[in-house]
């Protein structure tokens, strides 16, 4: 699976682990955006990554599950930040520049040590 | 459909678990205790065993007893059980095990 | 290949194979149906074997986890539906793990259960904390290893080793009324539950990527599942049998954790006792470890979290955050006041629902030449694996309505 090959965006891409030009885990692809018309071009616009990328994939009453675990909080990461995609998506960019390293950042905080 | 019928035969299933047999597993359970805490006993007179674990066997044993009795309604196995625990020696530990043991076969075979 | 790695890699598998719920379904089996149930410890063995070897190889080619690999195949809902299922089984067990060693550290100290059990769970979160991945698994998996008592307790009491060795033919006890044979089932599902445990997969794959397993690390890990299993497994049939010759007569089928000690007792005494009581600590307090772990690779692994204990705690947040709240979750189940040795039947009942949905991903991605490639499933592997998913399967479907007919093996 080559991003200058064809790709199969729904079980090549979606539910792919994220890796960032730093080679740390940052997330999954939990949802694609496409933008396009009808009878135009469509093209992927970004990588939806979080609990709200689940809205389209889950039942009503899981999302409301979700909702309150987690949230439906997603980050957008344009397409354009993709270096290229094998058996994981490798990013061209850190985590925090694609603005996927806040919920870590939160969670460093609740611990102990500094760092 | 078949989720319904599977939920039915699973109801039905644990419907079968009726307090007879909660007894029965009491007196079973209970029957083990006994047989357990007389091993305990007769390895502890003979100096086998270290002090902290014969005693927290022993505190374990009675607790695990009271909870197996409070489900033992037939007046023989219940005795069987309060007796024992009030002279637990070896010898009347297994000796109450096997009362108990008759006790739960009588049970199972109503 | 390099023979240190593998000789602790062995011994590492063998002092960890044994868990609260093998030291209690193992002496219940063989109390009540002396050696007849040995083939099935066989059997599930040769199961965890082929599903381990699988993890293992996973791991060291696709270098991805299970749990990552999985979402990819399964999708969002049939991957949460499993991460779900096995994260409540894994944490049960768990519960049961920290419940059992709190009893152990009981019978050693004298010490109030609760307080032990408090004890026990800052140690195991310390000990997460700060030691490197490899030396987490070694250190209780190593220690685990004074469970060999339990084997010498065998050779000692000069069990009929050829009804030993019968009991390994596959067979059912004739003449056994209904009731019994329902048991006798139940007890065979437990039995095949409590050897495959789901976290043992999970763990394993998760610390070969931990290790940086490579093509390389293929050999260990064959040697690894099969020898350090099979030794294992001679460790659980050792319990099995003690507990046919020395429980069975006497009319005990072990209500409480600490009875299971009495097999090396009856040998040694208190030496017996202790070194059964060290060995029990160490296996328990690593299950305990392995379960926690498991959970939270699953969960970092699902949700794309930077995750495990090559890096320190801080560069892999939410994962330290998540292991720390499963072990305090755990803790508080057992300060419920739930007895160890019921957490640990539930534990083997949820694990084998559970089962079915971890495996089967398992199965498709080591048989996958995409991810494996030369390394994919052969006829044997595939043969041997999709032979005991069948088997998971039926064990499965059955295992509710048996937990249920006989009260957990009680009637």
């Amino acid at each position: 699976m080559k991003a200058s090959g064809s790709l199969k965006l729904v079980a090549g891409v979606r539910d792919l682990q994220i890796v960032d030009c730093e080679e740390c885990n940052c997330g999954i692809v939990d949802d694609i955006e496409l933008k396009g018309k009808p009878g135009g071009p469509l093209k992927v616009a970004a990588l939806v990554v979080g609990p709200g990328g689940y809205s389209a994939r889950l039942p009503g009453w899981a999302m409301w599950i979700v909702d309150r675990v987690a949230g439906r909080s997603a980050v957008k990461v344009p397409w354009d930040k993709v270096e290229n995609v094998t058996s994981v998506v490798h990013l061209n960019v850190t985590a925090k520049e694609a603005g996927l390293a806040r919920a870590e950042a939160r969670a460093r905080r609740l611990l102990p040590g500094r760092g | 459909m078949v989720g319904r019928l599977s939920l039915i035969a699973l109801l039905l299933t644990g419907g079968c678990s009726s307090a007879k047999d909660e007894e029965l597993a009491a007196a079973k359970g209970a029957r083990s205790v006994l047989a357990e805490w007389s091993a305990v006993e007769r390895l502890d007179g003979a100096g086998r065993l270290p002090s902290a674990y014969s005693e927290a066997m022993r505190a374990k044993a009675r607790e695990t007893l009271a909870s197996d009795r409070k489900s033992i309604r037939d007046a023989d196995a219940g005795r069987t059980v309060d007796a024992a625990a009030k002279v637990p020696n070896a010898r009347t530990l297994a000796a109450a095990g096997e009362r108990l043991e008759q006790a739960a076969n009588r049970l199972e075979a109503h | 290949m390099k023979l240190t790695e593998l000789f602790l890699g062995i011994l590492t598998a063998v002092g960890g194979f044994v868990d609260v719920s093998e030291l209690v379904f193992m002496s219940q089996a063989g109390s009540r149906f002396g050696y007849a149930l040995i083939w099935v410890v066989v059997l599930s063995t040769v199961g965890i074997m082929v599903f381990g070897e699988m993890s293992g190889r996973v791991a060291a080619i696709a270098k991805q986890p299970v749990f990552n690999l999985m979402r990819n195949r399964l999708g969002l809902r049939l991957g949460l539906i499993t991460l779900i299922a096995s994260f409540v089984s894994n944490l049960i067990t768990c519960a049961a793990e920290i419940g059992g060693v709190a009893l152990v550290l009981q019978l050693l100290t004298g010490a109030p259960m609760r307080l032990m059990a408090v004890a026990a769970t800052a140690a195991f979160i310390a000990t997460v904390w700060f030691l490197p991945f490899k030396w987490i698994e070694r250190t209780y998996g190593l220690l685990g290893l004074f469970m060999l008592v339990f084997g010498a307790a065998l050779v000692a009491i000069h069990p009929p080793w050829g009804q030993i060795a019968g009991g390994m033919v596959p067979q059912v006890p004739r003449g056994l009324s209904t009731r019994d044979m329902i048991a006798f089932a139940y007890f065979a599902v437990a039995l095949l539950s409590a050897v495959m445990f789901p976290y043992e997969t999970y763990f394993y794959s998760s610390g070969g990527i931990e290790d940086e397993w490579g093509p390389k690390d293929l050999g260990i890990n064959k040697l690894t599942t099969i020898v350090g299993f099979s030794l294992g497994s001679l460790l659980a049939i050792a319990l099995l049998a003690s507990a046919a010759q020395l429980f069975g007569p006497a009319g005990i089928s072990p209500e409480m954790v600490g009875t299971v000690a009495l097999q090396a007792g009856v040998p040694f005494g208190k030496i017996g006792i202790l070194l059964a009581l060290l060995g029990m600590l160490f296996a328990i307090g690593g299950a305990a470890i392995e379960t926690c772990l498991a959970n939270a690779y699953s969960l970092g692994q699902f949700f794309g979290w930077r995750w495990g204990r090559h890096r320190p705690p801080r560069e892999a947040p939410r994962f330290t955050l998540s292991w720390m709240a499963i072990f305090v979750v755990a803790l508080v189940i057992v300060l419920t006041g739930v007895e160890p040795v019921e957490l640990a039947e539930y534990a083997v009942v949820a694990s084998i629902l559970v089962l079915p949905l971890t495996y089967l991903p398992l199965l498709l991605l080591a048989g996958d030449r995409a991810y494996m490639r030369v390394h994919a499933n052969g006829l044997l592997s595939k043969t041997l694996g999709w032979g005991f998913y069948v088997l998971i399967v039926v064990a499965a479907l059955a295992a509710l309505p048996l937990f249920l007919l006989t009260s957990g093996g009680q009637l």
